[in-house]
């Protein structure tokens, strides 16, 4: 899962100067507020692959994986080649040898360019974004002596650094996703990267248990689960290798997430009622209750202050979002009406992300806790589910059965067009961001 | 005076502890040996009791049937859950888990809960009949295990429901 050292080295090389010509630039240029309630979207065009002077035989599969990224970015219209008069050829390597005007007529915002140099592997490619109004260079890297196989992660990290750049968040594409995956009578935990690299199997219970509800540790090192067995339900917590399995006292164990001071809080059925309790450090008894009423009380998230934590509780009738301010102990209702449930809390406490069941199934909702309104940003058809906030507030991924069986979707919390996330065969649901972005 | 109060404390403290599915697990912390290896086990057992069991573990399997958003036992339930109660006395060696189960139209969560409501209804009502709390056992499955995978009323109402697996 950790980055090449290769690559390491040859990011530590990477280009100065033109990363330092596009700081300079960045923030007088095209930007894009993902603050806002949604925004227009801006046209990006990629340029064929220039050699300089020849083109090693895999350049064009690293504009496919840019291509990839850029259409996980909602605020992004990727075009093609022929929407280009002549298509997007580069008539030179350099700012001053590019013809912008074809770019231009066609309405181009933002152009990326790929030019390939001799050297080690398939040689050192150099990425650029420029702003087709002003001719201006946004963003510049080099990448040296890369393999075919490097590519993925060169594509990742060029692209962060333009969302970077763009909006001031780009841990999207280092963004981990723990999920359930069927497998036969049983689930299983598998995880994938953001961008549906590095898809890993988890645990491997098969027919014998259900292992679902995944939630990371604070610093993305554990995930802990719901393993559900024949005559009770148990917590599963995972730390590299074989996870552990803890018998509680409670045959029901639902929803266990990690708080972000590093224990677990957990749904368990201890006084004739499901109440949120946390667990202590060895994970035998409880140490406190978070929540305890007559009525069912599930699914905790936290914000990475600790201090809000999201749940659901039927205490009204339907089941329905509550926040509770853990230091003073007052709740709120967030959701407003129906059966909401999966909330999920947005790192910085602005935010709550939930499902609202419909009438064709269930649908993605934001609620906002500084104005109190919830608003839908999820359209289905059939039934989404489980969204979970990404570690920069903004991104949203969620189950939907929108084209058949569940996959796993991408979206942001305003709502904008979904991309579905690679996960492989097979059905995907209940995804959870780690609340942190992997390491370099 | 005293005494009496004390003993209804104690007694009270010791109904408390019966609850089904909570003192029953007595095990805590880290499973030592393989979880999978006991799993196993169990449902070794599990097969080789019913296969024991012959002609009653059709009556002691049998299901019960929940309405929509319901954990609440119909009177068809409760005649079932009586015979069951009669079976569980002459075979007092048995124990039963009890699995809660759901439809698909609520979410897994939420659903997990529900389903142990709907078991915890069945194992309350055989503990009232005289059934010992230590000899039943629930778990919850949710949405997580339908009987029958349609998208419809009638596959809905198959899936609101409760398992009975006779166990040692």
């Amino acid at each position: 899962m950790t980055a090449p050292r290769g690559i390491i080295k040859l990011l530590a090389t990477a280009c100065a100067a033109l990363c330092l010509c596009s700081a300079a630039f960045a923030q007088d240029n095209l930007s894009v507020d993902i603050h806002g309630p949604g925004q227009a979207r801006m046209n990006v065009v990629q340029a064929q692959p220039f050699g300089d002077p020849n083109l090693p035989s895999d350049a064009q599969y690293l504009n496919e994986l840019i291509r990839k990224n850029l259409s996980f970015m909602p605020f992004l219209k990727v075009m093609s080649d022929a929407d280009i008069l002549g298509g997007a050829r580069l008539s030179g390597p350099k700012a001053d040898q590019i013809d912008f005007k074809p770019f231009s007529l066609a309405k181009v915002d933002l152009m990326i360019t790929s030019v390939w140099k001799p050297g080690k592997g398939m040689g050192d490619v150099e990425l650029r974004a420029f702003e087709v109004f002003s001719q201006k260079l946004l963003l510049g890297k080099v990448y040296s002596g890369v393999t075919r196989d490097q590519l993925p992660e060169v594509a990742d990290r060029f692209c962060m650094e333009l969302m970077a750049l763009l909006t001031g968040q780009g841990t999207i594409f280092k963004a981990k996703l723990a999920f359930v995956r069927p497998s036969g009578k049983g689930k299983d935990i598998w995880m994938v990267g953001a961008m549906g690299r590095d898809l890993a199997q988890v645990t491997r219970y098969g027919d014998l248990g259900m292992a679902i509800s995944p939630a990371w540790s604070w610093d993305g090192s554990r995930i802990c689960f719901t393993l559900i067995g024949s005559t009770s339900h148990y917590l599963g917590v995972w730390g590299g290798g074989k996870a552990n399995v803890y018998t509680l006292p409670s045959s029901t164990v639902i929803s266990p997430h990690f708080t972000p001071g590093g224990s677990i809080a957990v749904a368990l059925n201890i006084r004739g009622n499901t109440d949120i309790f946390t667990l202590d450090g060895s994970y035998k008894n409880t140490a406190g209750t978070l929540v305890a009423d007559s009525s069912i009380d599930v699914s905790p998230s936290f914000d990475q202050s600790g201090n809000l934590m999201a749940f659901v509780s039927d205490r009204l009738g339907n089941p329905n979002v509550f926040i509770k301010d853990l230091s003073s102990g007052s709740v709120r209702r967030a959701s407003k009406s129906g059966y909401n449930t999966n909330p999920s809390m947005s790192p910085d406490g602005k935010f709550v992300t939930y499902s609202k069941q419909g009438g064709g199934g269930h649908r993605i909702y934001v609620y906002e806790v500084a104005t109190d309104s919830e608003k839908q940003v999820s359209f289905g058809p059939g039934s989404d589910e489980n969204p979970s906030f990404a570690p920069d507030s903004y991104f949203i991924a969620f189950s939907s059965s929108r084209a058949g069986g569940r996959k796993l979707y991408l979206t942001t919390r305003n709502g904008d067009g979904a991309v579905q996330i690679p996960t492989g065969e097979g059905e995907a649901l209940m995804p959870a961001f780690s609340p942190v972005v992997g390491k370099d | 005076m005293k005494n009496r109060l004390l003993l209804a404390i104690l007694a009270l403290m010791c109904v408390s502890l019966l609850s089904f599915g909570c003192a029953s697990k007595k095990v805590a912390g880290p499973d030592k040996d393989s979880w999978e290896e006991q799993e196993r086990e169990r449902l070794a057992k599990e097969r080789e009791l019913r296969e024991k069991l012959a002609k009653v573990a059709g009556e002691l399997g049998s299901m019960i049937y929940f309405d929509l958003d319901r954990y609440d036992l119909k009177p068809e339930s409760r005649q079932i859950l009586t015979r069951k109660a009669e079976i569980l006395k002459q075979y007092p060696e048995i124990k039963l888990v009890v699995e809660g189960h759901c439809d698909e139209r609520g979410t897994a969560e939420y659903n997990l809960a529900l389903g142990e409501r709907r078991a915890r209804a069945a194992a309350d009502y055989l503990a009232n009949l005289g059934v010992t709390a230590s000899r039943l056992s629930i778990v919850s499955y949710g949405k997580e295990r339908p009987l029958d995978p349609g998208h419809n009323e009638a596959a809905w109402s198959k899936n609101r429901r409760d398992e009975f697996k006779p166990s040692y």
